[in-house]
């Protein structure tokens, strides 16, 4: 048999009726606006920024204005003034757009004054957008934009000109991860061995190299497949030379390019083709 | 619209605008010289990438080289 219980005195916490701050934590004061960065990589779309503010009138004013992204990885930043009250809710809406995860970074706060020289005192929304789902203040995490999964990109890089080698820059305001690299390389009739040879740089100094280990002989067209714990090889009768590259992130303005021992004026490189995972980083 | 752009200082060519939608910012490689086996900067060297002020706004392009011109345009539709 179970026993009931009984409260038979009067609570101990109580709760006012009158004057109750609204479940809000951001008063936003006389000249705050909303602040919103962002860094794009694509094709621009308009994001739209909802924010909603209940007022000392006790109306909720709903303001929706539009941002537009840059297509080069800078920063392009909208003010929006916001009326006095307290901050409900913040939405960045991408519905619609070709985002992913990588593309658009996106950064929303508050600051006194509606211009670069204004003071930020807060941050409410900092993540990546996409068109699958809203950012969204309360609710949302700061992320950092080169943590969690990046964009998976095939990009066909430059194709030199024969005796020139291969070289590809890591964009400004991206950091990769390389995670493969095609290209063919045909030698003229130079009578000399070629070795093919991939080089990482800081954009001045190398600081890794990988080899290949076959000896590329005269008048010989091969195609040669970098991949991260590849193994190396000289495997002449598969159909791309292996290639171990390293793992490793790179950050912009590094490079990945081939440096080719004995490379003749008539060797030819293609365009490479890159699989990299791409992160915006500011 | 421009498909495909020959540098004129490397005479590399490269697509403007990749198979996803997104910009290519072409920039030369280095001449390497396998007697030395040093590899070097062309002086005239173009390099796309922008150049971003204290504030990652774009303030230009790194260096303009001998520029580039178009190879392959799409025919308009």
């Amino acid at each position: 048999m179970g026993e009931e219980l009984f409260t038979t005195r009067l609570p101990a916490v109580g709760y006012s009726k009158l004057g109750v701050p609204p479940p809000a934590p951001l008063y936003i004061g006389p000249n705050e606006h909303l602040v919103v960065d962002t860094w794009s990589s694509t094709a621009p779309a308009a994001l739209a920024i909802v924010a909603r503010v209940l007022t000392p009138g006790g109306e909720v004013h709903t303001s929706r204005w539009s941002h537009r992204p840059n297509t080069d990885r800078s920063r392009a930043t909208t003010y929006h003034a916001l009326p006095e009250g307290f901050l409900l809710a913040v939405i960045v809406d991408a519905t619609g757009a070709a985002y992913r995860r990588g593309h658009c970074w996106c950064q929303v706060g508050i600051q006194v004054g509606g211009a670069a020289t204004g003071v930020p005192h807060a941050e409410l929304i900092s993540d990546y957008v996409t068109g699958a789902a809203r950012l969204a203040w309360p609710g949302g995490q700061l992320r950092s934009s080169v943590g969690g999964p990046g964009l998976l990109r095939s990009i066909t890089g430059t194709d030199p000109p024969a005796g020139s080698e291969i070289s590809e820059t890591v964009p400004t305001g991206a950091r990769w991860r390389l995670l493969g690299l095609l290209f063919s390389f045909t030698t003229d009739a130079t009578a000399t061995t070629r070795y093919v040879n991939i080089d990482f740089d800081d954009g001045v100094n190398p600081f890794a190299r990988t080899a290949s280990a076959y000896a590329h002989p005269a008048s010989t067209g091969r195609y040669y497949s970098a991949l991260p714990h590849s193994q190396r090889g000289d495997l002449t009768y598969v159909a791309a030379i292996p290639v171990a590259i390293p793992g490793q992130e790179l950050s912009a303005g590094w490079r990945v390019r081939t440096v080719t021992g004995n490379i003749a004026a008539g060797d030819n490189y293609s365009a490479p083709q890159l699989l990299v995972e791409e992160w915006i980083e500011p | 619209m421009t498909t495909k752009l020959k540098c004129g200082t490397c005479g590399g060519t490269y697509q403007p605008i990749q198979a996803d939608g997104l910009r290519y910012f072409h920039a030369c490689p280095p001449v390497y010289d396998p007697v030395t086996k040093v590899s070097q900067e062309r002086p005239d060297r173009r390099d796309e990438n922008i150049i971003v002020d204290g504030a990652s706004r774009s303030v230009g392009i790194r260096a303009e080289g001998k520029g580039a011109v178009a190879v392959e345009v799409a025919p308009e539709l």
